[in-house]
């Protein structure tokens, strides 16, 4: 199958500060990938970048096989989702999410026909009259998503639209989007720095660091092996010792009074409790130890200020440079 | 429940303040304008009737004077909010230096009464610039100059107030572009939206009200204040507040009721419209203010 979108090498400067360092990546029809990274990493630079709100300093922007780098925004079939849903206040629901059709001077029977069905996919049906101040944030959100769904873009940018709500809400409207998405069959990209975020939506994850994509792969390849300890650190918890890195989820905490030292644990680290969590309906802890924090679950019942060992049997170990380290433990 | 509770508090606030300034329009332009009511509707034995409105109604010279007024109200408000609003939407960023703000502000610091003395000076066929073209050999004679200034359509007139009325015009938008969040422009242009859907669908419903309120406050004043088209307007036709004038000073009494009665109606019209508008505009406002994102 083609690349419907493809980035060579894009750089971009502010005052001879590079923001972008040669980004290059490329997207499948109906793919949907995110890109995760630090605040300040370029993420939203990108994404102005590639909607034309941004112009490149150099590199190459391909959509469906032809280059719109030089295109204007309004004429590239890409649409940008902020992170405020930033819907027009004195326009209605429906005149909001018809806005775009109009532009593209859609029949006015078929613009609203067309936005009524969006309308009932984001459930906002019994809203379609009212304004946005009369909307919660997770409306709000809902029509800026079907404002741009409407138009059926080629792809659709979505820079952390999700920041703004509480954590409940965002969660549930991850899936809801999720499943929107799946649905439209619109390709997406979606850029984040919340790694649970970034790992819901996404078949294609990106690591961004400093202005550089510097690890591409399924969530999982990601997540279970990371290519770096830059990679590692932004993409999840995990032990960056000197042997190597331990993942989270191979990590386990325990009360080291109860257990007896295991020969099969290449890795014995002492810690101690700072908190206790729920995270997936599991009770977790939170154990300091000195190269930080990190989230781990324990089979042992632990309390805060409690000395414990952070236990696990497999090292992925640095490659010869000793940055890298390799995808097999 | 705190968000309306201090919504209260600084409403009343706002009150406590404005009570002052309030009183005393009340008690000086309210009482002014009351006694100016009751003596265009009262005979000189008290009796009340509307017998002044309808004569000015069969005056020729009033109905003349109606239909210049109107023109010159028009004419000055329509070219004051145009270039008022063509001059912030091109230069809003560079009104942010002090200096230039400095320059446009002049005018709003001249008085009316010195503004068409200016233009008179500048304009009229013995004025500076007749003289100066004349000097340069652009015209020959000095009556070859054409008649801007006290003449029959209110040139000169309407210069002057579209003069001192921009900078005022310039003033109340320009707080409005700074307020406006230039991220909605970006959604028009994501949308598929032109520069002008951009002005249309981000700024205009922001101007609106503005606009109509200034225009409003510009019909009243321009269409009562007497002393530019007193300077700059010939005998006939005359501005109403000079037809006003004329009748109030004329000796004879029996006009006052008519002087008072050709002001209300201007004021009449003015306070109409300003009630129709902020009827129209009070909705439209609200949704703006309580819809955009902080």
């Amino acid at each position: 199958m083609n690349d419907l979108i493809q980035c060579n090498q894009l750089t971009k400067n502010y005052s001879g500060e590079p923001i972008l360092k040669g980004v290059s990546f490329s997207l499948k029809k109906g793919e949907h990938a995110t890109i995760v990274g630090p605040s300040g990493c370029g993420k939203s630079t990108l994404l102005r970048c590639l909607a034309g709100l941004e112009s490149i300093d150099s590199g190459d922007i391909m959509l469906n096989g032809k280059s719109v780098t030089k295109t204007k925004p309004e004429k590239r079939s890409i649409v940008l989702m902020f992170q405020d849903s930033l819907l027009f206040p004195h326009l209605s629901v429906l005149e909001n999410i018809t806005y775009g059709l109009k532009r593209k001077k859609v029949p006015k029977k078929e613009r609203i026909s067309e936005a009524l069905d969006m309308i009932q996919k984001v459930k906002l049906s019994p809203w379609k009259d009212a304004y946005p101040h009369e909307l919660s944030g997770g409306q709000k959100q809902r029509v800026s998503l079907a404002r741009a769904l409407v138009l059926k873009p080629d792809l659709l940018l979505l820079d952390e639209p999700f920041s703004s709500l509480d954590a409940s809400l965002r969660e549930s409207l991850r899936g809801e989007v999720k499943e929107i998405l799946r649905e439209e069959n619109i390709t997406s990209l979606f850029i984040t720095h919340d790694r649970d975020e970034a790992i819901e939506l996404a078949d294609m994850l990106a690591v961004m660091n400093e202005g550089r994509l510097i690890q591409q792969g399924t969530p999982y390849d990601v997540v279970t092996y990371p290519s770096s300890t830059e990679s590692a650190r932004i993409i999840g918890e995990g032990l960056p010792l000197e042997k190597g890195f331990v993942p989270q989820h191979h990590i386990t905490a325990i009360d080291p009074h109860n257990r007896v030292q295991n020969d099969q644990e290449l890795v014995s680290i002492p810690g101690k409790v700072t908190a206790l969590t729920v995270k997936n309906n599991s009770v977790c802890y939170r154990v300091s130890w000195e190269g930080g924090t990190i989230l781990v679950p324990s089979e042992d019942k632990l309390e805060p200020g409690q000395d414990v060992v952070l236990k696990a049997a497999h090292v992925y170990p640095y490659d010869r440079n000793g940055r890298e380290w390799s995808n097999t433990p | 429940m705190i968000g309306e509770t201090r919504f209260l508090k600084n409403k009343h606030k706002a009150w406590f303040y404005l009570t002052p300034a309030v009183i005393i329009v009340l008690f000086l332009v309210g009482y002014g304008m009351w006694s100016a009511v009751i003596q265009s509707m009262q005979t000189i034995g008290g009796k009340w009737t509307f017998e002044f409105y309808e004569e000015l109604f069969r005056s020729d010279s009033f109905l003349r004077s109606l239909k210049f007024t109107f023109w010159i109200t028009l004419i000055s408000t329509i070219l004051s909010l145009v270039i008022g609003l063509v001059l912030t939407r091109i230069l809003y960023r560079l009104f942010q230096h002090s200096f230039v703000k400095g320059l446009v502000w002049i005018p709003i610091l001249i008085p009316h009464f010195v503004a068409g003395y200016l233009v008179f000076l500048f304009l009229s066929q013995s004025g500076l610039l007749s003289s100066l073209l004349f000097q340069i050999g652009l015209i020959n004679d000095r009556s070859m100059f054409p008649i801007l200034v006290q003449d029959t359509r209110g040139v000169g007139i309407i210069l002057t107030y579209v003069w001192k009325e921009v900078p005022f015009v310039i003033l109340m938008l320009l707080p409005v572009y700074y307020e406006i969040d230039h991220r909605y422009s970006e959604v028009v242009r994501t949308l598929g939206g032109s520069k002008w859907d951009e002005f249309k669908t981000v700024e205009w419903p922001w101007l609106l009200p503005i606009l109509l309120e200034v225009a409003i406050i510009l019909i009243a004043f321009v269409s009562t204040a007497f002393e530019v088209p007193y300077l700059l307007g010939v005998t006939r036709p005359e501005m109403l507040p000079v037809h006003a004038f004329d009748w109030f000073y004329s000796g004879d009494w029996s006009n006052r009721p008519l002087a008072f009665a050709a002001m209300i109606i201007p004021g009449g019209v003015s306070l109409l419209l300003a009630g129709i508008s902020f009827k129209l505009i009070q909705k439209h406002r609200l949704r703006l203010i309580k819809g955009r994102v902080r």
